[in-house]
């Protein structure tokens, strides 16, 4: 449930679902290139998402930023679900490719980022607000998950 | 009362895993290892399902190799080990990558990942990575592996093809399932399903919208430990809500009408879509004889 209170927010939301709007039907994919700068918040060997798009964070969409070092099987940190939340997200990973599952616990359809990549729209890719959970390579095997959040 | 109620749950549950377990006949676990294209509910096989190729895990791979001989070259150690280069599913996931769920599965894993198709070249993986990690912090290390992976980038400048053509057909898929979601159909078997299996468990499934991707709740996936390791050996109240799961979205017709109406949903997008779709296939194949070179020429022999 996404409350908006604010005309300006309002405005920036259109905007934005505009935007992805555009993206998504002119079917681009936008996937950063080689050397791309991580968002400054997202350190070394991290996945992060976040719940605006461009690695930033929409005031009105709370929680906002997620990572994990291995995964997680269900978006939460502690009693706050980050479920359904995400339009941009970065593998800063310093070795496996990480991927977004539409369900928990790998279910789902799922996306994959290249290592040291990201996507700043994940309305390219039907997969907006959609991420419920997260995996680097290895613990995408079943005896990875252990190490899950 | 409510001790009462959960009783009855328990042994409704047991009577049901019993009749479902005496009834069970073939969909072996080999079967899941077959077919592609046709319809086979199963397996979840769908209309995309053909411009697949590979995945994606293949690319990091022989980047990694590569990355490997780059860093050696400046004195230090990145031992990446040999792969099994199908990169093999899970025996509950079909060859796109999606999980699966019968009541076949349900019966053998609960809702949990069945093991890896090849144990040795996961625990080899899983080896490198706690090598690897153990490394760190090391800002030095980081630099040459920064400066590796530019190098290799910048030969490789395709590096994202077959990510992006995957992350595509996901795409796709997504748009065809929310549509498919909101069908007048799906959400009256849906309500069908949970009338079904409401009376056999102990926790709510009013606001679940599609079990494939919800199923089980979280509350109840922590009682039964799945958020501790999800693939240690799921409990008997596990497996008798699974299989009634299973069962129930079988006999409401949710399977069966979700099913169909995916794949009329994706036929349509192939159809849409078929010369781009064409493209990404041809440029996998392309790619993944370059990337199967690559790791011929890099990789640590077979154990």
């Amino acid at each position: 449930m996404v409350t908006i209170n604010s005309p300006g927010l309002w405005q920036r939301a259109r905007v934005q679902a505009a935007i992805a709007l555009i993206v998504s039907v002119a079917g681009v994919l936008v996937l950063a290139g080689p050397a791309s700068a991580a968002p400054s918040d997202c350190a070394l060997g991290y996945h992060c998402t976040y719940s605006g798009y461009d690695y930033g964070n929409d005031a009105w969409q709370q929680p906002s930023t997620h990572k994990f070092l291995n995964c997680a099987d269900d978006m939460y940190i502690g009693w706050r679900s980050y479920k359904n939340v995400a339009s941009s997200a970065f593998n800063n990973g310093r070795y496996q490719a990480s991927y977004l599952y539409a369900g928990t616990y790998k279910t789902g359809r799922s996306i994959s980022f290249p290592k040291g990549t990201g996507v700043p729209n994940l309305g390219t890719l039907s997969f907006n607000d959609n991420a419920e959970s997260g995996y680097f390579d290895t613990t995408r095997s079943g005896s990875g998950s252990a190490l899950c959040l | 009362m409510k001790h009462r109620c959960v009783c009855r749950r328990r042994w409704a549950l047991l009577t049901l895993a019993v009749v479902l377990t005496a009834g069970a006949v073939g969909c072996t676990p080999a079967a899941l290892q077959t077919g592609e294209r046709v319809r086979n509910q199963a397996l979840w096989t769908m209309p995309l399902d053909e411009f697949y190729v590979y995945s994606p895990e293949l690319d990091n791979y022989a980047e990694q190799l590569q990355i490997a001989k780059c860093v050696r070259a400046q004195g230090r150690d990145w031992p990446v080990p040999w792969q099994n280069t199908d990169f093999p599913q899970a025996e509950n996931v079909n060859t796109t990558g999606l999980r699966l769920f019968t009541l076949d599965i349900a019966r053998q894993w609960g809702y949990r990942l069945a093991p890896p198709a090849d144990p040795e070249s996961a625990r080899l993986w899983e080896e490198f990575a706690t090598t690897a990690d153990a490394f760190f912090p090391d800002a030095e290390l980081d630099e040459i592996l920064l400066h590796c992976t530019d190098e290799v980038r910048t030969v490789d400048a395709e590096f994202t093809t077959t990510f992006d053509g995957v992350n595509y057909l996901s795409g796709l898929a997504l748009q065809a399932e929310e549509v498919v979601l909101q069908d007048p159909a799906v959400i009256e078997a849906t309500a069908q399903w949970r009338d079904c299996l409401e009376p056999l468990v102990s926790f709510s499934l009013r606001s679940i919208r599609d079990p494939w991707t919800e199923m089980p709740p979280r509350s109840a996936a922590t009682a039964w430990g799945a958020t501790a390791d999800g693939t240690g050996t799921p409990s008997a109240e596990e497996i008798a809500v699974a299989m009634a799961d299973a069962e129930c979205r079988d006999s409401s017709g949710l399977a069966g009408t979700k099913y169909e109406r995916s794949w009329d949903e994706q036929q349509n997008l192939v159809d849409q879509n078929r010369d781009k779709l064409d493209r990404i296939r041809e440029a996998a194949a392309e790619r993944k004889a370059k990337l199967l070179t690559i790791v011929a020429e890099n990789a640590p022999k077979a154990p």
